[in-house]
């Protein structure tokens, strides 16, 4: 059984190859290049015919085409030299970018993302818009600046241009076959509605409402959330005007939540439906209502799962008491940042313009259900599709505003609490049976220690804004 | 003269040392890079707070994160779970596996086809497997509630993956995709027992079932020792069959160990809001991988009967 000298010589050699490949394979990359760790390596790279190559990063696969038309269309008519490279991260685009942050390989421009925003903007990682632009682009965009949000210390780091809110979705024909005028305003006409069609209907496989609670804060994000801004102006617990969090008011909005979602009245398996199949459940004409984002739904019903849009319609989300204390929340959907760490920021901060801060652009982005536009202009000039033009409350209207941002929401890291998020908290109210009073106490109790440990370590700051309106925030 | 053969000697046990060394490199590079790597990793970030990149340096915290896990309810009703899927899967997927394996052992073409039928979910991604059982079972239109109604069993749907029933429905999912494994293993089990001493038993008279309780299971010791403790371990790491099912809800009645150790690190969509705490993470899965070495230690201590094969 001895080895031969040749046949040891090759056994050595694949050994160390499969090494030294394995070796190479867990390496990773070396620039060579210390000063290239700072800036978009994209940008510095050059095309056949030296064009400066603008890398773009995007999540949003549901404009993916709208926006590389566009980007086509300026890579062929273009005469700054100028070829734009528009990718798509639809998976862990969070990840990518903590990753491309610290590999140096952060493109040019990115869609915004709350998370990655806040978690870079006090490192210098965006650009300040300001600079760039002209009087003439800050005179059009000026209503889209929010102090605090997208302007802190007098920079402006991103323009938004698009928003969603929440919206009661529900089913005309199903309504009218159970005798229901008009959408609930409050949160027992709600129950009361649901559990009439529930009833009445759950023979032919109809259940008054739905709700997709395999993720808490997704289903709660777009629903409770928003009802309880415009109860009582807190936002996600967060009170502006006292600077603490306060959850104890959320107990009759809970108490609702648990009726709706109890056997007699919520469709069946709640707990563990997300959101697309509720859809094509509701598209079948198996839900009487549920609550979901405005931006999202026209082009689901359009195109994932069609339905007749004269047999949908929505309605403001209802509260318990149906009084308006507070404007709920627009969250932006759409917004671009500019890498300031890009060696050509410059030629960034020109494609966003030409591109995406151009007003054809927008008007044929909100004309073709890609967002809900809040510029004014765009929306004035824009000829709506069916859809959106025919359900008055798929737009913005007076009871909605932008919020200011939660501690938490500015820096996640500045509010850790120990145990369940709230929304966990709640879903041990609705499935689990927990007592409302006490749980949203300790609940209160535990995010304010850990908003105070967070001003203690210095991540956080304390947040108090004087004479806060919810009405006119 | 002495000194020369030694030294000979050495320099001769050195170079096929070397070589086993070189034989060994590419294991122990991935060892080193994939186990104790991570593990030092682990154990590091037990003692620091941290959100994980771009959020500032860690920040040394000692032994908070440990006593945090000491006073979570929700990790010790995760600790809970973990142990009630363990238990009903072990407790319903060896009998299967062996049941399975006694009756398919024999080489006929039909037993190789069911074999493979068997196995297939093995081999099956958990992601479809997830989308499978989901399709299944869900409460609305699941295929399982309408067989049950037509049959008139049921008068109205089960909420199979509600807090009642979701767990009984992960360890049917567990049994499903890893019976097959276990099945393969049995049959090398089977197959490995003495020729001649089934026929013994055969010529002195003993029955099937004689036979199978007095021959075949004694002498599988050693391999029915190795398949629990293969079943009981995997049962405390499987969070794949939970994460792409009921990703540890309805109100964490199905959230495992694992998997509450995991979005610490990894926020999953039904815990999209958790914000990443790689130092608490990291406390927990320490925590983890002690009650999963102690019960391995029990296990392999309390079995060490198995190992005599008579």
């Amino acid at each position: 059984m001895k080895m031969t000298r040749k046949r040891r010589l090759t056994a050595l050699f694949l050994t160390g190859a499969m090494t030294a490949l394995f070796a190479a394979g867990c390496g990773g990359q070396t620039t060579g290049d210390p000063g290239q760790a700072d800036g978009g390596q994209g940008a510095v790279q050059g095309t056949g015919d030296n064009k400066t190559v603008i890398r773009i990063w995007t999540k949003d696969r549901h404009d993916a085409k709208y926006i590389q038309e566009k980007v086509d269309a300026y890579n062929s008519s273009n005469t700054d030299n100028i070829a734009v490279e528009y990718e798509l991260y639809t998976d862990n685009f969070d990840q990518a970018v903590d990753l491309a942050v610290q590999s140096g390989e952060l493109p040019d421009i990115l869609t915004l993302n709350d998370q990655v925003y806040s978690q870079y903007v006090n490192q210098g990682q965006w650009l300040d818009l300001y600079e760039y632009m002209d009087d003439d682009m800050k005179e059009y965009f000026k209503e889209e600046v929010y102090p605090g949000i997208n302007e802190i210390d007098g920079k402006l780091y991103y323009i938004p241009t698009c928003g969603t809110t929440g919206r009661l979705v529900y089913n005309k024909e199903i309504f009218e076959r159970v005798g229901i005028s008009e959408p609930p305003k409050t949160l027992a006409e709600m129950v009361e509605d649901a559990r009439l069609i529930t009833t009445q209907l759950s023979g032919e496989g109809i259940y008054g409402f739905a709700q997709h609670m395999k993720s808490a804060s997704s289903a709660l994000e777009r629903s409770l959330d928003l009802g309880m801004e415009r109860e009582n102006g807190v936002k996600k617990g967060f009170d502006f005007a006292k600077g603490v969090y306060d959850f104890t008011g959320y107990e009759e909005a809970l108490g609702y939540w648990t009726q709706l979602l109890a056997e007699d009245v919520a469709f069946p398996g709640c707990e563990s439906l997300d959101i697309d199949p509720l859809r094509t459940q509701f598209a079948n004409g198996k839900i009487g209502m549920y609550i979901s984002w405005t931006h999202s739904e026209p082009g689901v019903y359009r195109e994932q799962f069609p339905m007749d849009s004269s047999k949908w319609d929505v309605a403001p989300i209802p509260t318990s008491t149906g009084v308006e204390s507070g404007k709920q929340n627009i969250k932006f959907t759409s917004g671009y940042l500019i890498n300031a760490k890009s060696p050509n920021a410059d030629k960034a901060f020109q494609v966003y313009k030409n591109i995406f801060a151009s007003e054809d652009f927008l008007v044929g982005y909100y004309e073709g259900g890609y967002g809900v536009s809040i510029i004014p202009q765009i929306v004035k000039k824009a000829n709506l599709n069916e859809e959106i033009a025919g359900k008055t409350w798929l737009q913005m209207q007076d009871i909605d505003g932008v919020l200011p941002m939660t501690p938490q929401e500015k820096n996640v890291q500045a509010v850790i609490v120990e145990g369940e998020d709230y929304y966990k908290t709640f879903e041990s109210i609705y499935y689990g049976g927990a007592d409302a009073k006490e749980t949203l106490r300790d609940l209160t109790d535990r995010y304010n220690r850990a908003y105070e440990k967070g001003i203690a370590d210095g991540v956080g700051e304390k947040l108090v804004i004087e004479q806060y309106d919810p009405l006119n925030a | 003269m002495k000194q020369q053969v030694s030294t000979e000697h050495k320099r001769v046990v050195l170079k096929r040392n070397l070589e086993s060394y070189v034989f060994m490199l590419p294991n122990l590079v991935l060892f080193v890079v994939c186990s104790i790597y991570p593990i030092i990793w682990t154990l590091k970030y037990v003692f620091f707070q941290y959100g994980g990149i771009g959020t500032g340096n860690p920040k040394w915290v000692g032994l908070e994160n440990l006593a945090r896990v000491f006073r979570d309810e929700v990790y010790w009703k995760s600790v809970i779970n973990t142990f009630i899927y363990g238990f009903g899967k072990v407790i319903l997927i060896i009998p299967l596996a062996f049941f399975l394996a006694l009756i398919l052992v024999k080489q006929t073409k039909f037993n190789s086809f069911a074999q493979s039928m068997v196995f297939l979910p093995t081999i099956m991604s958990s992601a479809v497997m997830g989308l499978v059982f989901y399709l299944l079972f869900n409460a609305y239109n699941g295929e399982i509630n309408q067989y049950l109604l037509n049959a008139g069993i049921i008068s109205r749907p089960i909420n199979w993956l509600g807090k009642e029933h979701a767990m009984k429905t992960l360890v049917i999912t567990a049994i499903w995709g890893g019976v097959g494994n276990y099945m393969v293993y049995f049959i090398a089990g089977i197959q490995q027992v003495s020729k001649d001493a089934l026929e013994s038993a055969k010529i002195d008279g003993a029955g099937r079932l004689q036979t199978l309780w007095y021959i075949t299971i004694p002498m599988m010791g050693p391999i029915l020792k190795i398949i629990l403790m293969l079943s009981i371990t995997s049962a405390f790491n499987d969070i794949t069959n939970v994460m792409v099912l009921t990703e540890g809800g309805p109100n964490n009645a199905t959230m495992v160990m694992a998997l509450y150790g995991y979005k610490y690190f990894f926020p999953v969509s039904a815990s999209e809001s958790v914000i990443p705490q790689y130092g608490y993470g990291a406390a927990v899965s320490v925590v983890s991988a002690v009650i999963a070495g102690a019960v391995t230690v029990i296990y392999l201590r309390l079995s060490r009967k198995l190992d005599d094969v008579y």
